[in-house]
């Protein structure tokens, strides 16, 4: 498929490849192929890329190396971009309180702006698993889709200060689940007990791009005792498949 | 000998910073660091270390600490507020200037009124772990730094084993400041979100710092700036000094501890060398922006680096009243930049 990607200017330390403009599965995983392509050649003067939904942010030093020749470098590798699904993609399912008024305060608001039941918005975020296109904005943090056009509900005006970590979250037909406490501009619908970022474990972030996460609904009364089996029991019990 | 700092009180917010951890935003952990890299790499070097050695970063009121070794070079960079030694030999030394503080002073940095922060460097650094190859602190992520978190009265820094060498220094001549000139942007990567007018508002308007502000954003108000196509994008990647407008359509700028994706237009993005100065912004003050290309703002870059550069070459050994009269007459026109000395090199002859 030939790419007509846009470049666009982050300052003088950053560079957007843009390779499309919607959300979707194959564009996200030309993201992560460029991004590992150009680690591979080794441009000088990159620090570091980060892949999104649907464009690749190449982190730059301008003591070493300019856009215009980053741009130059970065043309010819597009022609190249295969979307070959990553074997290493694993299956977990997460564990979400959507009952309590303080862990779920926005599910009434999200039911009505819907039209539909608090019920039907839990069935339809539980319903199938969602993919996941990237992390980003917290340390190991999943933006997952795709949930129902229904719920595609947009971000706040006013971005809140601060909603704590284990909120799940969604807009836009995404979902997040914060790592740490943030400020947000999603709406929070429930929470899990479950850890998704261990800057002590050998691969600190729980989800990596590619992967599929099941969100499966508990109970406001079991939430301690799953926390607990967790704890207990690490990573593997949030296994679905290898 | 293992020697520590002992924090009698942290001050409002007070935190362990070198220059961040890049390399990690993938997996979506900030970058951090210090707001002013340029006052860290300067204090560093005053002390005879590294650049982006670690270093402590004071917000608005600074720390007072104890010190448990026998012998510790420290050095102020970023502020006029001066260091206040008081113990055996007590006395106050101007920022930009490097001192020596023995077992049992007492450091303290008083309020900062003309910034909000400024970096106190100590020879050799912190023993401290680093996480993900640095010793930032991620304030929300409770990550890198001293526990991930302000220093506070009981703490007990340990001192990397560094012994003190060479004389006490002081920076010559300072970095260009023009506290009234703009801060430089590029536009994009989505000023195609706003129409002319938006972009016309965000250019000519003039924004005041909100108290809101932290380490991970400054909030600017003042006239609201108009989105041609609606507040939403699809998540994308971030740098720092980017100005995201979200839907009230007053600007945020993102600084050190900023998220590294999020999915508010960014109207334009503020050169890398205005940074420190956007880092030194308190609440109240007022800016305003000027866009340049691409290719500008990278030259700016580079011209910022000479001139610091510049700073760098000419610090110069501190010489103390007990001198003889010819050094301290060499003081005298180092101080108020006589222009004989370093033509004439007197400077190099006693570094």
């Amino acid at each position: 498929m030939p790419l007509e990607p846009e470049f666009l200017p982050c300052g003088d330390t950053g560079l957007t490849v843009q390779l499309g403009d919607r959300i979707d599965r194959d564009l996200s995983l030309q993201v992560v192929r460029l991004g590992a392509l150009i680690q591979q050649v080794d441009l000088a003067g990159v620090v570091e890329t980060v892949p999104t939904y649907r464009s690749l942010l190449i982190h730059y030093d301008p003591l070493i190396t300019s856009q215009a020749d980053l741009i130059s470098g970065v043309h010819p590798l597009l022609a190249s971009l295969d979307t070959d699904r990553q074997a290493t993609a694993r299956h977990w399912r997460i564990p979400v309180c959507f009952e309590d008024e303080d862990m779920a305060p926005e599910l009434d608001h999200v039911a009505s702006w819907a039209g539909i039941g608090k019920g039907d918005v839990v069935a339809a975020i539980t319903a199938l698993p969602l993919h996941v296109y990237m992390l980003g904005f917290a340390p190991g943090q999943p933006y997952m889709g795709d949930l129902p056009e229904c719920l595609a509900i947009p971000r706040r005006e006013n971005p809140i200060p601060r909603v704590p970590a284990g909120s799940v979250l969604i807009a836009t037909g995404m979902a997040v689940i914060y790592p740490i406490a943030n400020p947000t501009g999603w709406h929070v619908v429930g929470r899990t007990p479950a850890r998704i970022f261990d800057s002590e474990a050998s691969s600190p972030a729980l989800f990596a791009a590619g992967d599929a996460v099941s969100l499966e609904a508990i109970g406001a009364s079991e939430y301690a005792e799953v926390e607990a089996r967790l704890t207990e029991g690490g990573r593997d019990v949030l296994l679905v498949s290898p | 000998m293992t020697g520590h700092i002992i924090v009698r009180d942290g001050g409002l917010a007070t935190t362990v910073q070198d220059l961040g951890r890049p390399g990690y935003q993938s997996l979506g952990l900030p970058v951090s660091g210090a707001l002013d890299p340029v006052s860290l790499r300067l204090a560093n070097t005053l002390v005879g270390n590294a650049e982006g050695e670690t270093a402590l970063e004071i917000r608005s009121l600074g720390p007072t600490l104890e010190i448990e070794a026998d012998m510790v070079r420290v050095a102020l960079a970023g502020t006029g507020t001066p260091m206040e030694i008081r113990g055996a030999e007590p006395r106050s030394v101007p920022a930009g200037q490097s001192a020596t503080v023995r077992r049992g002073d007492i450091l303290r940095i008083g309020a900062t009124p003309d910034t909000a922060c400024c970096v106190l460097a100590i020879a050799g650094g912190l023993a401290l772990p680093a996480a993900f190859g640095s010793r930032a602190t991620y304030l929300r992520g409770g990550l890198g730094g001293f526990e991930g978190r302000p220093l506070r009265p009981g703490d007990r820094l340990p001192l990397a084993n560094d012994p003190v060498v060479g004389p006490e220094r002081q920076l010559t001549c300072a970095l260009p400041h023009d506290r009234e000139r703009r801060l430089r942007v590029v536009l994009g990567p989505q000023a195609g979100h706003f129409n002319e007018v938006g972009i016309k508002q965000f250019l000519s308007s003039r924004y005041r710092v909100s108290i809101q502000s932290d380490r991970m954003g400054i909030r600017l108000e003042g006239p609201r700036i108009a989105h041609a196509k609606g507040h939403d994008i699809a998540s994308d990647g971030i740098v720092t000094g980017a100005v995201q407008v979200p839907g009230t359509g007053l600007p945020i700028i993102l600084m050190a501890d900023r998220q590294t994706t999020g999915g508010y237009p960014k109207i334009a993005c503020v050169i890398s060398a205005d940074l420190p100065r956007l880092g030194r912004l308190q609440p109240g003050d007022t800016v305003m922006f000027e866009a340049l290309t691409v290719a500008a703002a990278e030259a700016a870059r580079r011209a910022e680096e000479s001139d610091i550069a510049s700073v760098i070459g000419a610090i110069r050994p501190v010489l103390h009243g007990s001198e003889t009269l010819d050094r301290a007459l060499m003081t005298e026109n180092l101080i108020t930049g006589g222009e004989w000395l370093r033509e004439e090199g007197p400077g190099a002859a006693i570094s």
